[in-house]
């Protein structure tokens, strides 16, 4: 709710800045502002973990992770192409 | 001019960077990570669907990348089949950037980013890495967050939150 709020704010103050529906041009602050909202919600146990591997296993297990989802999606397009 | 009329395209949507990277590093080219390859690279725990390089546009380097992707049959990714897009030196001349489609995954490949310049303006924010048995350049941490900053789209913005949270992590170790 309060991201809403905030893109709204932003949102107005800025419509006559954006040159598409992909781009926003706000001011440094709202984006800061929408950003340490963000920033409450990150899971930093997870960040952690990852600082303690190598590089080269930072992208194994990004890898893995990225199958994963691949499968999960399989999945998902198999059992609605049964429905 | 033609190009290939039959495109071979991955079904993977992962971004292969296992493959793409060791390929672009045994052939000679000199390009620097960027985007989610970058954030894995500094501990990202986000998902990416594609590789993004920013690549030298010197005559030697974009020959060598004509070279090396030709066996990859890149392809200009959304676009319709059956286009005559011919992968080679004139085509990368005439163009900059280019979200190709190979039979390796989709790879981005970038003569210039917002708030980074080209290749030889992100070179002094990039650092060495070594991974799949070859080294290759990865955009700083820092340089990455002004980057996603710069392109200024909302979907970033959680991006960059992530990127400052590693950062700070970085900083209390």
């Amino acid at each position: 709710m309060e991201l809403d709020r905030l893109l709204n704010i932003m949102c107005a103050s800025n419509k006559e800045r954006f040159t598409d529906s992909t781009k926003l041009r706000a001011k440094p602050s709202s984006y800061d502002l929408i950003i340490e909202a963000y920033k409450k919600n990150i899971d930093r146990t997870l960040l952690r973990e990852n600082l303690k591997l190598s590089v080269e296993e930072r992208f194994r297990k990004f890898e893995q992770f990225m199958r994963y989802i691949q499968e999960l999606h399989n999945a998902g397009r198999q059992a609605r192409s049964q429905n | 001019m033609l190009g290939d009329k039959l495109v071979l395209r991955t079904d993977s949507m992962t971004a292969n960077f296992s493959q793409i990277l060791p390929l672009l590093v045994q052939n000679g080219i000199r390009f620097v990570v960027v985007g989610g390859g970058a954030a894995v690279a500094h501990g990202s725990a986000r998902s990416t669907y594609d590789v993004d390089v920013v690549y030298g546009r010197d005559q030697e380097n974009i020959h060598n990348l004509a070279q090396a992707l030709k066996a990859c049959k890149p392809y200009l990714r959304g676009a319709p089949d059956g286009l005559p897009f011919r992968w080679d030196d004139e085509t990368i001349r005439s163009g900059l950037n280019f979200t190709l489609t190979t039979t390796l995954g989709d790879l981005d490949l970038l003569g210039e980013v917002a708030g980074g310049g080209n290749y030889d303006d992100l070179l002094p924010f990039s650092e060495e890495m070594a991974i799949f048995g070859v080294k290759c350049r990865f955009v700083t941490l820092e340089k990455l967050i002004e980057l996603k900053r710069a392109a200024g789209r909302p979907k970033d913005l959680e991006a960059i939150a992530e990127l400052q949270a590693l950062l700070e992590e970085r900083s209390n170790k």
